[in-house]
């Protein structure tokens, strides 16, 4: 079917290596694309965000005033934690406990998403500039959303997650089990290779354990929906669903040490 | 003019693949806007230079917003072009079913050449999950297809 000659292959070859040039440039390019198309990114990704107020402009509404409602609820609650706080701040003074360090939380939005299937990651219109750093971690007010990967000068990406390449040392809330969760590009988290008498339970809350320096302890992941025995009945996993609904998320929170 | 009207509309493609798309996701997956173009120009008569060049732009826009280290994409989309190129001088691929048949194809094949090729960077994911994400985003791809045909045509 195909007839190649001298000349064919040579084309062919030189045109190889031509792609195979300017594909070693993406990396250096991928920065500078992204941050000349921040304004851009940022209209379209507006767009969608007032087209779904528009469409869902009644459930919003309701929601609005559910939220109210459990703000009222929570100020009190926070209030009477807020006591609770100082008085466990005054005992570990007594007990000469060593301070936790204190975190700076940096607030951006979400400007575009991975375009492809295989990755579950965002970029945000926050980079070194704003004092972003490769490797802070995102949150949101709910929980942990993921893991700066590459912070440039004006944006950074994000890797969430649910992403299979993330995982997070995590532990049992209730039991103290420790894990670690991983991302499966779904609505959900596994926990792998849990011994067969580990001590997890549906709907268990599941927190970052902090064995690791990357991410803080305590930060909220999710709740277990489903253990189940692994195929070759040596271990047990389990299901998380994340405790932010990491499939349209819009602001993104960094924490800064 | 059509030329810089068409690199403009792949470029918006891109940035509407990487924002708005994720509105219109079916089962978590979403179409590749940038690979149905691809096919799209390559079908289209473009001269071979052309074709291989908007190629290249759309591969090279795909690695920048998919947020991978590899430039995969940037290596397959020109591949994929030519070949097409080649191939729809010996078969007639003329009607929106035998395009949409012919996309499916491209798009599985891309993804399972794409997903091997970064094997060895990225961890496994489900069986099930790689499969479902296999069939699906071709699938969407090629009900999608007749749609960006009929907003591109006019450009040929």
């Amino acid at each position: 079917m195909f007839k190649f000659n001298q000349r064919k292959i040579t084309l062919l070859l030189v045109a190889a290596l031509g792609i195979l040039f300017v594909s070693s440039l993406i990396a250096p390019l991928r920065p500078a694309v992204i941050n000349t198309c921040r304004f851009p990114l940022i209209f379209f990704s507006s767009i969608g965000r007032e087209a779904k107020a528009l469409i869902f402009y009644h459930h919003n509404f309701i929601e609005n005033r559910r939220l109210r409602s459990e703000i009222d609820l929570l100020a009190q609650r926070l209030n009477a934690l807020n006591e609770a706080s100082l008085e466990n701040v005054r005992l570990k003074n007594l007990l000469s406990f060593k301070k936790d360090s204190s975190y700076k939380v940096i607030a951006s939005q979400v400007i575009g998403r991975s375009v492809d299937n295989w990755s579950s990651a965002v970029i945000i219109n926050k980079g070194r500039f704003h004092g972003v750093e490769t490797g802070s971690v995102a949150v949101s007010f709910l929980g942990l959303l993921g893991k700066v990967v590459d912070a440039d000068s004006l944006t950074s990406r994000v890797t969430l997650i649910n992403d299979p390449n993330l995982s997070v040392s995590a532990i049992d809330q209730r039991s103290r089990q420790e894990c670690l969760v991983t991302g499966t590009l779904e609505n959900s988290l596994i926990m792998r290779y849990l011994p067969k008498d580990a001590d997890i339970a549906l709907g268990d809350v599941i927190v970052s354990s902090g064995l690791t320096q990357s991410y803080p302890k305590g930060l909220l992941i999710g709740y277990v929906v489903d253990i189940t025995e692994e195929f070759s009945g040596l271990n047990k996993y389990a299901l998380i669903k994340p405790a932010v609904n990491l499939s349209n998320i819009e602001e993104v929170l960094i924490i800064v040490r | 003019m059509k030329k810089a009207l068409l690199f403009a509309i792949i470029v918006a493609l891109g940035m509407f693949q990487a924002t708005l798309l994720n509105y219109f996701r079916i089962f978590l997956v979403k179409p590749d806007l940038l690979l149905i173009s691809m096919v799209i120009i390559s079908l289209s008569g473009t001269p071979v230079f052309l074709a291989i060049s908007f190629s290249l732009v759309a591969g090279m826009l795909k690695d920048i917003f998919s947020l991978n280290p590899s430039s995969v994409n940037t290596i397959l989309f020109p591949l994929w072009s030519y070949l097409i190129i080649r191939l729809s001088k010996k078969i007639s691929i003329d009607t929106n079913l035998t395009r949409a048949f012919f996309l499916f194809t491209i798009v599985i094949v891309n993804d399972l050449v794409a997903f091997s090729l970064s094997l060895p960077t990225v961890s496994p994911v489900s069986s099930g999950i790689f499969c479902k994400i296999l069939i699906l985003s071709p699938l969407y791809a090629a009900l999608v297809s007749p749609l960006l045909f009929k907003l591109l045509r006019p450009l040929f």
